[in-house]
């Protein structure tokens, strides 16, 4: 059966067996980005991470257990949510022009290789990145956490021992630590940093299918950023305010179309508060994310597809 | 032209499902908000307390971040007793993070006790008045209040908030009937006995004789509970109460009341 190789703009004939979507090739751009990603010797930021968390952990020792464990998480996921966006849109936006350089990108093109399938695969490779750093950075996180846990219900046992207090209130105490220090909700908060990662690395590669220069891609990827973080603030005012006319409701409305809310992936602050995201809320939220990569890759594959290269 | 038609219909995608998706995700943030467990945007007001850097990182995700650096230097600033700026830093780190108790907590704690205690104990008299000292210790245990009664608009279930604001009409601004019922809202919320008997001595406290009634039930349940619940203060009262409310003597408990302290 002859079929014809995709939407490279010049039709191709495909070669018998040939498939039109190869989930194998796809993963094989994939596997091959993250290993070029991680040549770059991106995985350094971990010694800086680790730094973070031993200054965060062990540093303000004169607080309260409760502040000094939100002081512990807070930098973990600030750092978490800070090198997942930087990977995210710095790491895709080099990944296409890197490939023009090296001629990589017409060695695979040349292949019976639809353009859809490399861009999936060059963005399954940098979430792929982002979702190995976040896992790494989530274990030496959660091992801190818990170092120090233990460490603040041991300090607290030795002064309530000290007290006479009985085994009631040591158990007590043990729990209220507890309840500030590693659990399973915490894992509900790197998932979202991970979304909102997934999100901009989908929109940074749209940006860089039709982007001039790398560093167009990542002063966009992060104007959009701050827009996306921006638009709740704008919303509350000027949909909502009383003073603001139909023309600055207008430009609300249609900002609020084109970029993406990432406010609804800041679900971090709550769970360093001690709630856990609820399940319903995660898969929605996860739906949101899915709904955006599915969008930029579609407006992407548009923009890329007919490109002259 | 080939490339701006396809940007064109890319923006078109784009703009399509962002119509789709806006009442979804409205539906959602209204949801994510409903169960607090996100804030509002951050507040325009914020803008003109926090430095630009702040305020960016607020706004770009990393508000708990910010609140905790922030709070970092509210402990720093209360080593240099600037109570003006200690009082403003945790205005802030409130409003960053409003569901975070302890930041109430230490708020009205620098205020109501911190900077009272420094007027009352560090500033000698050659460098206040007696006028303007007792002003500033009323005013700072008024400002601990506030921030409490403002945390509990956000945490009304806050056991914590409860047994700090009734510690201060406890201690600092003596009324009982305010002590006794955020002590008793401290002992609903954390289910601690000892609350429950701090809600009843300061029922003792009222003047009412329905209030030593309930604090009367309430002290002599524990009393009958056994050696181990019978405190001194507990003994006390109930002394007090037993010839308040004319208990008879059959009644009565047999243990006298303790000597007060010299």
């Amino acid at each position: 059966m002859a079929t014809t190789s995709d939407t490279s703009g010049d039709a191709l004939p495909a070669r018998a067996g040939h498939k039109a979507f190869s989930l194998g090739r796809i993963w094989t751009i994939a596997t091959s980005t993250l290993t070029q990603l991680a040549r770059m010797k991106v995985f350094y930021f971990l010694v800086v991470f680790v730094i973070l968390l031993c200054i965060a952990g062990f540093l303000f020792i004169e607080l309260s257990y409760e502040q000094e464990l939100k002081i512990l998480k807070d930098v973990a996921f600030g750092s978490m949510s800070l090198f997942s966006i930087i990977l995210a849109i710095v790491g895709t936006a080099i990944l296409i022009p890197r490939d023009v350089e090296d001629r990589t990108l017409y060695t695979i093109l040349s292949k019976p290789v639809p353009r859809y399938e490399y861009l999936i695969g060059k963005l399954l490779g940098v979430l792929l990145l982002i979702g190995i750093s976040l896992l790494v950075m989530d274990a030496i996180f959660t091992g801190i956490l818990y170092l120090r846990q233990n460490m603040l219900i041991a300090e607290q046992i030795s002064f309530l021992q000290a007290d006479g207090a009985t085994e009631a209130d040591i158990a007590s105490v043990r729990a209220l630590v507890e309840e500030h220090g590693a659990r399973w909700g915490l894992q509900g908060a790197v998932f979202s940093i991970f979304l909102k990662a997934a999100v901009l690395a989908s929109l940074s590669l749209l940006l860089s299918t039709f982007a001039t220069s790398t560093l167009f891609t990542i002063v966009v990827g992060f104007a959009v950023f701050f827009i996306g973080h921006g638009q709740g603030l704008a919303r509350d005012y000027f949909l909502k305010g009383a003073f603001t006319g139909p023309i600055e409701k207008l430009v609300t409305v249609a900002l609020a179309i084109v970029f993406p809310d990432l406010q609804l992936f800041s679900l971090v602050d709550g769970v360093v508060s001690g709630d856990d995201i609820p399940g319903g809320v995660l898969l929605k939220v996860t739906g949101i994310a899915a709904l955006y990569i599915v969008i930029y890759n579609l407006a992407a594959h548009f923009v890329f597809a007919e490109k002259e290269l | 032209m080939r490339s701006r038609k396809q940007i064109l219909i890319a923006l078109a995608i784009i703009s399509v499902a962002g119509i789709i998706r806006l009442p979804v995700e409205a539906k959602l943030e209204a949801e994510i908000r409903g169960l607090h467990f996100r804030e509002g945007a951050p507040d325009l007001a914020l803008r003109d307390q926090l430095s630009q850097m702040q305020f960016v990182a607020a706004l770009g995700g990393f508000r708990s971040l910010v609140a905790s650096g922030l709070d970092i230097r509210t402990y720093l600033t209360l080593a240099d007793k600037d109570w003006g700026e200690l009082e403003a830093l945790s205005n802030l780190t409130t409003t960053l993070q409003p569901r975070v108790e302890k930041y109430w907590d230490m708020a009205s704690w620098h205020m109501a006790f911190n900077a009272t205690s420094h007027y009352q104990n560090n500033v000698p008299d050659s460098e206040i008045r007696l006028a303007i000292r007792n002003q500033l210790v009323s005013s700072y245990t008024d400002k601990g209040k506030a921030f409490l009664k403002k945390g509990l608009t956000y945490l009304p279930d806050s056991g914590e908030l409860h047994l700090a604001l009734a510690n201060l009409y406890r201690s600092k601004d003596p009324n009982p009937p305010e002590a006794a019922k955020h002590f008793r809202r401290a002992f609903e919320c954390k289910g601690n006995p000892p609350l429950e008997r701090a809600y009843a001595h300061e029922l003792v406290k009222c003047s009412e004789p329905e209030r030593w009634q309930t604090a009367y039930d309430i002290l002599k349940r524990y009393y009958d509970q056994g050696e181990r619940s019978r405190t001194p203060s507990g003994i006390r009262d109930l002394k007090v109460l037993e010839e308040r409310l004319n208990i008879p003597f059959p009644l009565r408990i047999r243990e006298q009341a303790p000597t007060p302290r010299r």
